[in-house]
């Protein structure tokens, strides 16, 4: 067996500049990661089933939930609000879906850091894991509510159009940026509990100022600035276009969420790491 | 964060610690939202109460001992063993440990409820560094050790105490650990599982690990500890051999009148 030799010194270890800091830094997460691979996993399936232990379905619900959402929209969409867009169902659920993702795990993830206290005060355990497996079984779950949204593309839509194939990226951006804007919220929330109930309260205005339930094109001229400095507007943008219109999104639009989600998770990596040695005192 | 080459450290100890003090910084007025915390900080009228849970703590544990800690309530013995499994890292001061860490936590830390003992041998494992591979190996052991396979199928809630507290130590136990932390641990099950602890300390003694052990019950430490270390008020009264530190540690509750007895009775 191996023997580590740790040593914790509160000077400060690295005398190289920043930018090798950081680098080492990450390098020794991935590694601590890498360990404890196993834990995470153990968590994400926690989190995925646990909710469902006591129902007879247990984890159908992962599926049948955002199934039975679709199909309520679905109807909602077709005889009650009578838009003139055949297809606004679909382009409503893929905006939908890709924000209730993201709104769903930062405010799980917010809560993770307090939640796991009693643990990571008493074991060692890089605590960012707890982050990490709230955003990955939000993923799973968004995975899971992709698969009704596209029977309905098959149906209604344009079809299994090779535009598809590029769906992975933004996934990838709004996954990074999901993990940047929990990371801020966990490490913070520790020492404000208030950051999470303000949070919760300011994402029913951003989701307004995201065109999901509208498009944008009913959107007058002078707001449109306004839209734009919405980060979640390029996310959505990104994932919508190759699912509605079978079209890839514009590069620039592309470059923007991009730039932005990586932006968001360096910021949030930067915040947890600085204040993630002070948790165990406040928790 | 880690820079093993930053310190020399005498070869023979398994646990250095190095001056190491910890400050806990509790605000003096409860602040309970941000706009008052950032208000009182403009002001700069944010009031720190500081409380030393160690102060210039230097201690060097050699492997293969059984180390007693003892103590008043509040005098650091649980900041101390944070700061030895890594969890706190101290103000000032440099801590060395080598090897790895088997931490026994209060009862059911780290298990969930709602899923069964088996579900439960697995995350805990995990949550103590051991893979799914790792934990299949030692499964059998552990159910044989906490005497479970009948219940291990079921819920977690549906346990009592005891079984939670038995689950609990035969998975830290199974760990090859070099140091095993004891915060108390005996005081849980009922006599046969208290002897069973027991036996496997032993076990692990012979084996060369590290124990360290907090306890009020000064008999016990006395019949387990090789030596033990006193601490008050975040500084160390005395380490060494056991019988000598405790007698001084009786003396000086006696002196502080304070029935040895009677406080040994309030506080297990």
């Amino acid at each position: 067996m191996s023997s580590p030799r740790i040593s914790l010194d509160s000077r400060p270890a690295f005398l190289g500049n920043r930018r090798a800091r950081m680098d080492t830094m990450i390098q020794h997460d991935l590694r601590e990661l890498l360990r404890y691979k196993d834990l995470l996993l153990n968590l994400v399936i926690r989190h995925l089933t646990v909710r469902y232990r006591r129902s007879m379905l247990g984890f159908c619900w992962s599926l049948l939930n955002p199934l039975l959402n679709t199909v309520v929209f679905t109807i909602v969409f077709a005889t009650v609000f009578r838009f003139g867009m055949k297809d606004f169902i679909i382009y409503f659920l893929s905006g939908y879906q890709l924000w209730n993702f993201v709104s769903q795990s930062t405010v799980d993830a917010a809560h993770s850091i307090l939640l796991n206290g009693q643990l990571f005060n008493k074991i060692y355990l890089p605590t960012s894991i707890f982050v990490y497996s709230v955003v990955l079984s939000g993923l799973i779950n968004l995975g899971l509510a992709l698969v009704p949204l596209f029977l309905l593309v098959l149906v209604i839509g344009k079809g299994l159009h090779p535009a598809l194939v590029f769906l992975p990226l933004p996934l990838l951006f709004t996954l990074l940026f999901s993990l940047g804007v929990s990371l801020t919220l966990a490490s913070t929330a520790v020492f404000f509990h208030d950051i999470i109930n303000f949070y919760k309260i300011i994402l029913m205005p951003w989701m307004y100022l995201t065109p999901i339930v509208y498009p944008l094109n009913i959107v007058p001229e002078k707001y449109l600035p306004l839209i734009k400095l919405n980060p979640m507007y390029y996310l959505v943008e990104c994932f919508r276009q190759p699912i509605v219109a079978g079209t890839l999104p514009d590069v620039n639009l592309v470059l923007m969420a991009g730039g932005i989600s990586l932006a968001t998770l360096f910021v949030g990596y930067a915040i947890f790491h600085r204040l993630s040695d002070k948790f165990v005192y406040y928790v | 964060m880690c820079n093993p080459s930053a310190e020399t450290l005498t070869p023979e100890s398994i646990i250095s610690l190095r001056q190491v003090s910890v400050r806990y910084r509790l605000p003096k007025e409860r602040i309970n939202s941000l706009k008052e915390f950032v208000v009182k900080m403009i002001r700069r009228r944010v009031e720190y109460e500081e409380f030393w849970a160690l102060r210039e703590v230097s201690w060097e544990v050699a492997p293969r001992a059984m180390v007693g800690i003892i103590g008043r309530n509040g005098a650091g013995k649980s900041t101390l063993l944070k700061v030895v499994a890594r969890v706190m890292k101290p103000q000032t001061g440099s801590v060395s440990v080598t090897g790895r860490i088997a931490p026994l936590i209060e009862l059911g830390t780290g298990f969930d409820p709602e899923l069964t003992g088996l579900e439960n041998v697995y995350l805990y494992g995990s949550i103590l560094g051991l893979g799914w591979k790792e934990m299949h190996r030692r499964l059998d052991g552990i159910i044989a050790f906490a005497e479970l396979a009948d219940f291990i199928q079921s819920p977690l809630r549906t346990y009592s105490s005891g079984m939670i507290a038995r689950l609990g130590f035969a998975i830290a136990t199974t760990l090859e650990a070099d140091i095993l932390i004891l915060d108390e641990i005996l005081s849980v099950g009922d006599v046969a599982f208290q002897g069973k602890c027991q036996e496997t300390i032993a076990q692990f003694r012979k084996k060369g690990v590290t124990i360290l052990f907090v306890s009020h019950d000064l008999p016990q430490v006395r019949k387990l500890c090789d030596r033990t270390l006193w601490l008050d008020h975040g500084r160390v009264m005395a380490w060494g051999e056991t019988n000598r530190v405790v007698e001084a540690y009786e003396q000086f509750l006696a002196r502080n009148h304070q029935d040895p007895a009677r406080a040994l009775t309030s506080l297990t």
